[in-house]
């Protein structure tokens, strides 16, 4: 006997990814989940990033990887709340493990909500990619050392990218990055596509980063306040 | 290397449909993948059988039906296939599983509008053959 099924495979996770979304939405929380190989410089940015707000902002972050504690040791050392997910070899994270993650974050519930929260993905830029984790926006990073090809062959998480950010610029004179062809491929793969070439190492491009998060916080806090809320 | 996490996802409403419909084996599971699902064929079928052990669905062939990428533009109201040789586009050629794609690309190849993706993205279990 034949049953049509017509059910989404990653259902489940996209269920959980909604309710996430709508909880974060409620909070006026902006939700960033930050994909990029091993090595991009993802949490070197966020390191950046956050000595530069200097706690204008409170944020939090969830951190992703398949073992040890590193990632999230060197988030708190900024006095930033992190909380580390193990996947143990897993290639990704899916929306319950950020739902528990979330739980842990909020269990001490003196302490003020975050109004911005990322997730730093796996390092992989593959299967995250597929997963939504009820973030606002997913965002990629290529670093200039990775090569300019990476788009093309990478096409669907810069297809579902919000935002680009190629880092580590300061290295342009020393590899064969095509800065134009990579822009060029972005946006093909998607069309106005906000993008930021940065170094985390000189500063280069980090005040149009941080500025932008600010601001992508400050309008999310504002849809809560718009509705009367406060 | 996510296919365990579909392989299993998979599993479980294919288990789910066949308690509701009160079958006791699975014989063929059906499944609609988008072009750009990030799904390597291979990699699902080994998965398949790993995840499958020991349960109703032991047996049961996954069979895969690839949907085509296409996007459609809005201001000159084409359906353009994308990441397709134009010839294999045209049905003058027969496409090939890993076959060499050309570059993506999500813009209007007449008029450089931003295409709407309206079909390549799924991961659908379609149907279930069941006793």
């Amino acid at each position: 006997m034949r049953i049509e099924v017509k059910s989404d495979i990653l259902g489940e996770n996209n269920r959980t990814a909604a309710q996430l979304a709508k909880m974060f939405l409620e909070k006026g929380i902006f939700v960033l989940n930050i994909i990029g190989s091993p090595g991009a410089g993802k949490t070197t940015l966020l390191e950046k990033v956050f000595a530069r707000l200097d706690k204008r902002l409170r944020v939090a972050v969830i951190e992703g990887d398949l073992f040890t504690e590193k990632d999230a040791a060197r988030i708190e050392a900024l006095g930033v709340t992190a909380i580390q997910l193990n996947t143990q070899g897993g290639c990704h994270l899916d929306a319950p493990m950020i739902e528990r993650a979330w739980a842990e974050l909020t269990k001490d519930d003196s302490r003020p909500l975050p109004e911005l929260l990322i997730i730093e993905n796996v390092g992989n830029l593959v299967c995250p990619a597929e997963f939504n984790l009820g973030e606002d926006m997913k965002l990629v990073i290529l670093s200039v050392a990775e090569g300019a090809d990476k788009p093309l062959k990478y096409p669907l998480i810069f297809k579902e990218a919000g935002a680009v950010v190629f880092s580590k610029t300061d290295l342009l004179p020393y590899v064969d990055f095509d800065y134009d062809g990579a822009v060029s491929d972005v946006n093909m793969l998607h069309p106005g596509v906000q993008l930021f070439p940065l170094s985390a190492k000189t500063g280069e491009g980090m005040d149009e980063f941080c500025c932008w998060l600010m601001n992508r916080a400050a309008e999310k806090k504002g849809t809560v306040v718009g509705k009367g809320d406060e | 290397m996510h296919e365990g996490a579909i392989a299993e996802g998979i599993l479980s409403i294919a288990l789910d449909y066949l308690k509701r419909n009160s079958g006791s084996v699975i014989g063929e599971v059906g499944l609609k993948l988008g072009e750009l699902s990030g799904v390597e064929e291979y990699a699902l079928q080994t998965a398949w059988t790993v995840v499958t052990r020991g349960t109703a669905a032991e047996n049961a062939a996954l069979v895969i039906n690839r949907v085509p990428l296409v996007g459609r533009c809005h201001r000159c109201e084409r359906e353009i296939p994308i990441g397709k040789d134009l010839r294999e586009a045209a049905g003058l050629m027969e496409p090939e599983y890993g076959s060499r794609l050309m570059p993506y690309s999500f813009l209007c190849p007449v008029c450089d509008t931003p295409l709407e993706v309206i079909s390549g993205r799924e991961m659908q279990v379609d149907y279930l053959d069941i006793d």
